[in-house]
């Protein structure tokens, strides 16, 4: 679905991304964990193009995408989740939701099942986002990523500052998505054991690389814990 | 005299909030300090004169007052027009080099009214009040001018048509979005370029009406969007920057005190005490009346 080859990216003169390359299949939960600092969200961002890459190929869906600017990226299919959750706080949650048909030329109904997997989110339909805890905000971020139906999910940190109840929701909404609809998550985690438990291939980063690539039921974990730590 | 001054200061509340709404969006949205602002209204005043000319050469004579009906939309139109051309040629260029775009706008500011004064001249030109605006309501020893009384009705309904734009439209949504997270709007699928340039000429066009309104108190020159510039800012400043209700009380706050100050004192002290208002109210909120306020991480 998305092939990062020979991908360099730089904020200012500093080199985050030196030479990555990363394959993300198709219909598969693919995990890109890492200490703090080793560009693991940078590589997100740089799929998203919100960072300057000026050197590499992003290729989706069989097209070359690495001068496309952000928002076409999106419509074409390509959701997002940023760390932070990046809700629009002064918008109600129904707004929010709205904005996710964008992609789409803002028409259309937001899916019935995103209610069913966030049932907080019709109760608090009329409450400004920035009213909302962190995890019902996470929660909305990720529903809204969802409305237009994108072939591919990327979220940052998910679980970043959220109680474990509503972590463990995330997880089962993550899966259900990808088995209901088919869609490819890209998950960025320092959680170890979310990964594990949630995701189907996962990749180790490093220093703007990826130093570790395999299947998740196949990996073992103090192995990974222990790639992290060095 | 108090039901008198506090007309007038409707009257004067309701120009500075037709000349700083469009200065709202543009400073609130972009944050660009575009110092050519009041040549827009310059740009919808001189429109409704080209307009007056146009009716009295070509309209049956019974018709000609309606010329200020036809160029209330068309000073819309030139003005958005021009706020569109300047936001692709120079303003685009600029985000976030503040100082960079503050310069940059007074220069075009400066060069707007040299233009104005090679076509129409040095001495400033008139606009006749049409017909149906000639007169008032007078009640008892009070009369209420119909131009006062028709400004304050072209504020009201700017304020309904910008509320209804930004609140209920679907553009309002993409302009509200990018004002609150330019990088999460564009992950949204949003042009935010094509936002920025549209919500720049939404607020020129909106000056544009100003300009439309102030032509009828006074001579239009090329310095007739200058007068108002200052309270514009003040408004922006005072209520929030890119908020809609705190420009209203705003330029309520500011339009009041300059009226009912002006009556006890003289007109340059009252304007020395708004802004010593202002100023003292800055000191205790920076951020103006109304702020966007969110809930912090748990």
């Amino acid at each position: 679905m998305i092939k990062i080859k020979d991908l360099f990216t730089y904020y200012g003169e500093s080199m985050i991304i030196e030479n990555l390359a990363l394959d993300i299949p198709k219909g598969e939960i693919v995990s890109l964990i890492g200490r703090n600092g080793v560009g693991k969200s940078t590589t997100l961002k740089s799929i998203m193009g919100l960072v300057k890459t000026p050197q590499g190929s992003i290729i989706f869906n069989n097209n070359e995408i690495i001068n496309t600017p952000t928002y076409n990226r999106v419509k074409k299919g390509i959701g997002y989740v940023p760390q932070g959750r990046d809700i629009f706080p002064q918008m109600t949650v129904e707004e929010n939701l709205e904005l996710g048909l964008q992609p789409i030329g803002g028409k259309g109904k937001i899916p019935e099942y995103l209610f069913e997997l966030f049932p907080i989110l019709p109760k608090f339909a009329k409450r400004k986002g920035g009213d909302l805890s962190g995890g019902q905000q996470q929660q909305l971020a990720i529903a809204r990523a969802l409305v237009a139906e994108p072939q591919i999910l990327i979220l940052d940190e998910p679980t970043e500052g959220i109680q474990p109840s509503i972590i463990e929701d995330i997880g089962v909404a993550i899966k259900k998505v990808n088995e209901w609809k088919g869609t490819t998550i890209l998950l960025v985690e320092q959680y170890l054991d979310f990964v594990l438990k949630n995701s189907t291939i996962i990749n180790v980063m490093e220093r703007g690389e990826i130093v570790f690539h395999g299947k998740t039921k196949e990996v073992d974990g103090k192995h990974i814990q222990k790639l992290m730590t060095h | 005299m108090f039901i008198n001054t506090l007309f007038n200061g409707m009257s004067l509340t309701s120009i500075i909030l037709l000349a700083s709404l469009g200065l709202s969006i543009t400073f609130g949205l972009m944050r660009v300090i575009n110092m050519a602002h009041g040549e827009f209204l310059m740009i919808g005043a001189y429109t409704t004169y080209v307009v007056q000319m146009v009716f009295s050469k070509l309209v049956p004579e019974q018709f000609q007052s309606w010329y200020y009906i036809a160029s209330i939309p068309t000073a819309f139109v030139v003005a958005f027009l021009f706020g569109s051309l300047l936001e692709k040629v120079v303003i685009s260029r600029l985000y976030g080099r503040e100082i960079d775009s503050l310069l940059a706008t007074f220069g075009i500011s400066l060069i707007l009214q040299q233009l104005a004064r090679s076509i129409f001249g040095t001495q400033g030109v008139n606009v006749k009040a049409p017909d149906f605006l000639f007169g008032g309501i007078t009640i008892g020893n009070l009369t209420f001018s119909y131009n006062r009384l028709f400004i304050i009705f072209s504020v009201v309904m700017c304020i309904v048509i910008m509320w209804y734009i930004m609140y209920r439209s679907g553009f309002g949504k993409q302009m509200r979005a990018v004002m609150q997270n330019r990088n999460m709007a564009q992950c949204m699928g949003i042009n935010s370029r094509r936002v920025d340039n549209l919500t720049f000429a939404i607020g020129s066009g909106i000056a544009g009406i100003a300009g439309c309104s102030i032509s009828l108190l006074g001579s239009v020159d090329s310095t007739v969007g200058q007068s108002y510039i200052v309270y514009a800012f003040m408004v922006v400043v005072l209520g929030g920057v890119g908020n809609l209700k705190g420009s209203v009380i705003g330029a309520c706050i500011i339009g009041f005190a300059s009226i009912f100050a002006e009556n006890y004192t003289s007109a340059t002290i009252a304007k020395a005490i708004v802004l010593f208002i202002v100023i003292l109210f800055l000191q205790k909120r920076p951020q103006g009346l109304f702020v966007v306020r969110t809930r912090e991480l748990d």
